[in-house]
């Protein structure tokens, strides 16, 4: 009864000030305390990005992406200590549940968070070498705050986003990894944040922190699931920090459930001649906004940062990136492709800044979109702002349908109509995933790859019928 | 009965023909030519055969392998054992030609109900295919077509044909961008293929194919229909002599 009552009347983003409340009162270090403070009082006056509210330019990059509902939904408390009001139970899940998610390789660390909550039974993996840490954040808190304090919160704006603010204020736990100069981790770390069915809606806001010194090179493979069709909220924030030298190899999965909204920021941080490989694929969810900022610091720095975005039915997926040049000398690639059936809705917007004094940049960037249906939609916009004179940039952006002729050749060769528009689509995207860095990785995504736009395809022809 | 029986056929695209009766007749271990002045048909004959939707049979029958032709799609004609070479072979881009082939022997397994080839097996067929028509096995692994030069692309198609085995090939100007030595290396690939139990419709603009690919027949296609026919000495013929003296024989006739 009260419970209801609590729902109904409660206004906008309570379920958020009640986890802050819950949180605070936890033991953490000071430093901790002010920073998800501070953003807690940036989450109060900015809210959730819900155009019609934003001003602009603010409003700009929210045009095509609407919050409202979001912002609306009474969402649970995620990682709860147990028994308190409202907060969900820990669920405990088997290894059989993740297999399906897994990349087919025993011997990776892997570290689980089930509704936000991390489950040890579930995190494994080999020893370490010297000095590297890999653990979840919470553990992190306690066992490394030193390696942990220099970079939380330093590079992701709470600031001025919303969304960041309300993750860096409600920061608990996720993923840690720390290695130190010259430190190599050899074997890929998978961090699984998942979901399951609950009886209400919940949000979790995953934190995570990957901070590679100079010359460190590591590789990490993030994957957001849902095991629930059910709605739900998750809100991520990672940051990556690599030092001079160093080299990341970053992945990022979303097969999130089909009821789920995933938000997302990832922010990567280059010093000199340091190397950030991204990929993104998003497949999940029913609305899905990521937005991927880089920021080359250093001369001689590269970020190469690729996306892959596939939806259908009444999908919605926005990926928004920005890639900062300030200082010359520094090389950006950038491809995004977006697969698109049904009537879903795809957003690209890949912003690139070239600072005045960012002589000689090199920065590439092209998104193509392939629309599987008439109905299907997509906003594409490359953004490019230019203040210093030598420089090589060239942006691109196509939207085009499958090609008749293609489609002819292939039958003449036997291929039915719908393995032929199977084979294009796959063409389409395929060189993305064949040049992916880790051999486990690219195998399992071009399977997962193969068989999603196969349904696709077969969802076409049914409605096509 | 003919492999092929082409009987008075009329197509083109939307409101208009552009093949305007032609009768033609292939036998199992036939060459036949199909020569012709540029935008006489010859190319829209090949896609009406192979079943392009954008052209469409307005008139006549034909019959390949005794089943009615117009009754079949492109793939199940390309099962049944019919194979066109384009004159611009289409880029597959993110394709590798290897996995494709694979794709398409697997599909023409599939609709003879037989069992499909594995990997190890189809590795060899490549193989011994690549060294039958002295492909660069790179060109297997890249993507169908994908930046191929044009001289590589017409290969290409040649290659698809080794692997696929029709019993029927349209190779519509196949040698057209082959440097010398290349058109001598595909037409061996061509002639290597060449059995009693297949048939083969080349067309070409160039009488030097022909010396190499010998036809039991020569036809002369103009605005739409065959106009004359004969042996190979009617190559011969033509490449002294062009079309003039074809077109004036078809105005006199009115
Ligand atoms: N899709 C089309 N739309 C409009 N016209 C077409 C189309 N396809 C063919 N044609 C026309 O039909 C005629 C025959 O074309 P086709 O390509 O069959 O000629 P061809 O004999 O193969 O010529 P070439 O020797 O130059 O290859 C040409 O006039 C051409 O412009
Ligand atoms: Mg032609």
């Amino acid at each position: 009864m009260t419970e209801s009552l609590k729902q109904t009347t409660t206004s906008r983003y309570t379920t958020f000030y009640d986890a802050y409340d819950r949180i605070r009162s936890l033991d953490a270090p000071l430093w901790l305390h002010r920073i998800r403070s501070d953003a807690m009082k940036r989450f109060r006056e900015l809210g959730m990005p819900v155009a019609r509210e934003l001003s602009f330019p603010l409003k700009e990059d929210w045009i095509y992406t609407d919050l409202r509902q979001i912002a609306e939904t009474y969402y649970q408390d995620g990682p709860g200590s147990p028994g308190g009001p409202g907060r969900p139970v820990e669920v405990r899940l088997d290894e059989d549940a993740l297999a399906p998610y897994e990349f087919g390789q025993d011997g990776w660390h892997r570290i689980v968070f089930v509704n936000g909550v991390h489950a040890p039974a579930l995190s494994h993996g080999p020893d370490l070498p010297r000095g590297v840490v890999v653990s979840s954040l919470a553990d992190a808190l306690v066992e490394h705050p030193e390696l942990v304090h220099p970079h939380l919160a330093r590079y992701a704006d709470y600031e001025s986003t919303g969304l960041t603010a309300l993750n860096t204020a409600l920061i608990e736990n996720g993923l840690f990894i720390h290695v130190p100069r010259a430190g190599a981790l050899e074997t890929p770390v998978h961090v699984h944040y998942v979901t399951t069915g609950l009886d209400a809606p919940l949000a979790t806001q995953p934190r995570t922190l990957i901070a590679a010194g100079d010359g460190a090179s590591l590789k990490v493979v993030e994957s957001y699931s849902g095991l629930t069709d059910q709605v739900y909220l998750t809100n991520a924030v990672t940051e990556i920090s690599v030092g001079r030298d160093g080299n990341v190899d970053h992945y990022r999965i979303n097969r999130e459930g089909e009821g789920a909204a995933h938000l997302s920021t990832t922010q990567l941080h280059l010093a000199g001649n340091g190397r950030i490989s991204t990929f993104n694929m998003s497949m999940g969810g029913a609305l899905t906004r990521n937005d991927t900022n880089a920021r080359l610091t250093g001369e001689h720095a590269v970020v190469r940062m690729n996306g892959l975005y596939l939806v259908a039915g009444d999908q919605h997926v926005d990926n928004h990136t920005a890639i900062d040049h300030a200082v010359p000398n520094c090389d950006s690639y950038e491809v995004y492709k977006g697969i698109l059936e049904g009537r879903s809705r795809g957003v690209f917007n890949g912003k690139v800044f070239v600072h005045q004094d960012a002589q000689e940049t090199d920065a590439k960037q092209l998104n193509k979109n392939l629309m599987l249906s008439s109905n299907a939609m997509i906003h594409t916009k490359p953004q490019l702002e230019i203040y210093a004179d030598q420089v090589k940039c060239t942006h691109g952006a196509t939207v085009g349908q499958l090609d008749e002729d293609q489609i002819f050749y292939l039958r003449t060769r036997g291929l039915s109509h719908d393995s032929a528009c199977h084979l294009l689509t796959y063409g389409f995207a395929a060189d993305l995933i064949r040049r992916l860095g880790i051999e486990a990785v690219r195998t399992s995504l071009d399977t997962l790859f193969e068989t999603t736009i196969r349904d696709l395809s077969a969802a076409r022809g049914r409605t096509e019928r | 009965m003919a492999l092929l029986e082409i009987r008075n056929l009329r197509g083109g695209i939307k409101d208009q023909d552009i093949i305007n009766g032609i009768d033609l007749t292939v036998e199992r271990g036939e060459v036949h030519a199909i020569m012709g002045p540029n935008g006489s048909g010859k190319s829209t004959l090949g896609k009406i055969l192979a079943g392009h939707e954008e052209y469409e049979e307005t008139g006549g029958t034909v019959r390949f392998q005794n089943k009615d032709l117009f009754e079949l799609t492109p793939e199940e004609r390309a099962n049944e054992g019919m194979f066109l070479a384009f004159q611009y072979p289409v880029e597959i881009p993110g394709v590798s030609n290897a996995y494709f082939l694979r794709a398409a022997m697997n599909e023409r397994l599939k609709y003879r109900s037989e069992p499909e080839i594995s990997a190890g097996a189809f590795r060899r067929l490549l193989d011994k295919k690549m060294k039958q028509v002295d492909m660069d096995p790179e060109l297997a692994r890249r993507p169908v077509n994908e930046d191929f030069s044009g001289g590589e692309k017409k290969r290409n198609e040649i290659f698809h044909m080794a692997v696929l085995e029709p019993t029927l090939s349209i190779l519509d100007e196949t040698d057209s961008g082959l440097d010398i030595d290349a058109m001598r290396i595909v037409a061996h690939g061509i002639n290597q293929q060449r059995t009693a139990e297949n048939a083969m419709i080349v067309i070409t603009h160039y009488q030097r194919l022909l010396d190499y690919v010998v036809p039991d027949y020569v036809h002369v296609m103009y605005q739409g229909r065959i106009v004359k026919s004969g042996r190979k000495e009617l190559a011969f013929e033509l490449e002294e002599k062009g079309y003039e003296w074809i077109r004036e024989e078809v105005e006199a006739a009115g």
